[in-house]
């Protein structure tokens, strides 16, 4: 008797301890969520990277309080805070809208301004923070009260499917199913992926040579067998830092291999900083096409006068400055998207992949290539890729909902058809080509995906 | 009889453009690009999927696709770092190029070859088509 009073005591305490760490975890989440409101709401104005900020922190809310009962109740309670970064957002487009400024980071802010307004329905960025929502709008120095409909309850990906599975191409004359790109023997697939997402958002195709580049390690990549690999978004921010501008592929194009020997770019780098190393370098025909290849502005002497004075410190970085023929988009900037595991589940990933191919936009994918394949098969692909989605489609055969990746293996995929993929294929009267992009189901997207990066 | 006579010759020309045809290719070297007249043929499989090959391989006389086709071991073949077909193309002992032809509609369309002799050339997607059974990742 004793002890099944104990032992009832016992759970009592348990439970009452659990709860209340659950109250906490939630009190903790929330307060940090009110913490980043308040810093944003109570600045001047609230720009897009600050909404931003305030998605992140949204996000991060609903991550840690998803499995605890406070969640409806935690959603709830930033209702008000969210009001007021609504108020605060208008209050900004104003304020841009009588300095004339009508977008900002490639962003339409009439049509932002009209849909935040209530004037406009349409799908805008950032809308989760602006939905299930009463709030107060500042219009011509009046205070309006704007009511939004409560958003679609539970499960997302069923609502995904359900609803929004609707066939979508995104392509441009920059970036179509005819241009796949082609990596060669390199280990740049972030680089090609950049490179899209670039040219599709400028209607120009960048080189995707030149973003390479811009990564910091160049001398710890070629040191290494296949390359160090890379980052989407790094390779962009990093080229527009340093150069302020972009660099097209008509004058940098990246296919071209052709060098001397037939070696790919990363050989030839090896074997020029192995070259200067061992005191070989030189003035050879052979050195200055591959030069003339790689860096077009620069020649045996340009090397010799660099390398005399810094040895092979920083060589390709210097000689990256002899790549670009012209520079072109001078002063473009952009701030690319990055959202990855475990910050954000696969969920909201998924989710997000989705709202911007709706905007008829493309998005980077990180994934992990062999979680994709899901065959046994002996040669499967291993390893982390990235690649571009630009499609979505219902298969009217199994009614899976299917993704289009861009690859940047060139025309080529008869190799992945074997690991259980469909090839995209172009078909008229002389019959059908690949290409080179492949439809790839949601499950194995949702079970190989890192995550994604696009561009605002 | 000569109206007969003739419209078999234009139809037999026509099949024969079908196959083989003179096209304009592009290509990157040394930083340039070099736009040359060449010839491609088309080679439709039973699946209805169109290759490109060079005249050589369409007649049948390169070596390439007369080889008898064995196990072979391809570095590196299941990393995802670089073009698995370009790996396929070295391994086999051919040199891999990116190339731009300019098709009847007046469009540049990029693909991929793999040289075995001067002329002797086959769409990688093709060589991939014929050897992934026999492809062994090292």
């Amino acid at each position: 008797m004793k002890s099944s009073l104990f032992h009832i005591l016992f759970i009592s305490f348990i439970s009452a301890l659990s709860a209340n760490a659950i109250a906490n975890s939630c009190t903790e989440a929330v307060n940090e969520f009110k913490e980043t409101s308040a810093s944003i709401t109570n600045r001047k104005s609230v720009s897009n990277h600050d909404l931003q900020k305030y998605q992140d922190a949204f996000e991060k809310l609903k991550i840690l309080t998803e499995d605890e009962p406070c969640y409806k109740a935690t959603l709830e309670s930033t209702r008000p805070l969210r009001s007021q970064l609504k108020e605060k957002r208008i209050e900004t487009l104003n304020k841009f809208f009588k300095d004339k400024v009508y977008e900002e980071e490639g962003v339409d802010l009439v049509f932002e301004y009209a849909v935040l307004t209530g004037k406009k329905k349409g799908k805008i960025e950032f809308e989760e923070l602006f939905t299930n929502i009463t709030a107060r709008n500042v219009k011509s120095g009046q205070l309006n009260y704007d009511v939004v409909a409560k958003a679609a309850k539970a499960n997302n990906l069923q609502v995904r499917q359900n609803n929004k599975c609707t066939g979508v191409i995104n392509q441009n004359e920059a970036v179509n199913l005819e241009n796949t790109r082609n990596q060669d023997s390199v280990g740049w697939c972030y680089a090609y992926t950049a490179a899209d997402l670039l040219s599709f958002r400028l209607k120009k195709k960048i080189s995707a040579v030149s973003l390479y580049n811009s990564q910091v390690s160049i001398q710890d990549d070629i040191n290494t067998v296949d390359g160090t690999g890379g980052d989407i978004s790094k390779s962009i921010t990093e080229y527009l830092k340093k150069k302020n501008s972009l660099c097209l592929e008509e004058d940098l194009p990246s296919s071209d291999f052709q060098f001397c020997t037939y070696a790919n770019y990363v050989s030839f780098l090896r074997s020029l900083y192995q070259s200067v190393q061992n005191n070989t370098l030189t003035n050879s025909q052979c050195l200055n096409q591959n030069l003339k290849a790689a860096f077009p502005g620069a020649n045996f002497q340009t090397v010799k006068a660099y390398t005399r004075k810094y040895g092979t410190k920083n060589l390709a970085e210097y000689l990256s400055e002899f790549q670009c023929k012209k520079k072109s988009f001078v002063g473009f900037k952009v701030t690319p998207i990055d959202r990855y595991l475990p910050r954000f589940d696969k969920e909201t990933l998924l989710k997000n992949m989705d709202e911007i191919l709706n905007k008829g936009e493309i998005v980077g994918l990180a994934f992990q290539y062999e979680k994709m394949t899901e065959s046994k098969n002996d040669n499967r692909r291993e390893g982390g890729h990235a690649a571009v989605v630009v499609g979505r489609r219902q298969n009217s055969e199994n009614g899976d909902c299917e993704y289009l990746i861009r690859n940047s293996w060139g025309k080529d995929c008869t190799d992945e058809e074997r690991t259980g993929f469909t090839c995209d294929k172009k078909c008229d009267k002389s019959g059908c080509r690949y290409s080179g992009h492949l439809w790839v189901s949601q499950r194995r997207i949702k079970n190989s995906i890192k995550g994604i990066t696009y561009l605002p | 009889m000569r109206f007969s006579i003739s419209l078999l010759m234009i139809l037999f020309s026509f099949s024969t453009q079908a196959e083989c045809f003179p096209v304009q290719t592009k290509i990157i070297l040394g930083g340039k690009t070099e736009i040359e007249k060449s010839t491609l043929c088309k080679k439709k499989m039973d699946d209805e999927m169109l290759f490109y090959v060079s005249e050589s391989c369409d007649k049948g006389l390169c070596e390439i696709l007369k080889r008898p086709k064995k196990n072979i071991s391809v570095k590196n073949y299941k990393d995802n770092i670089g073009s698995p077909g370009f790996k396929l193309c070295e391994e086999l002992g051919g040199i891999p190029q990116i190339f731009e032809f300019k098709t009847q509609a007046g469009t540049w369309e990029s693909t991929e070859r793999c040289f075995f002799d001067k002329a002797d050339f086959v769409e990688i997607s093709l060589l991939t088509r014929e050897w992934k059974q026999y492809v062994q990742s090292l």
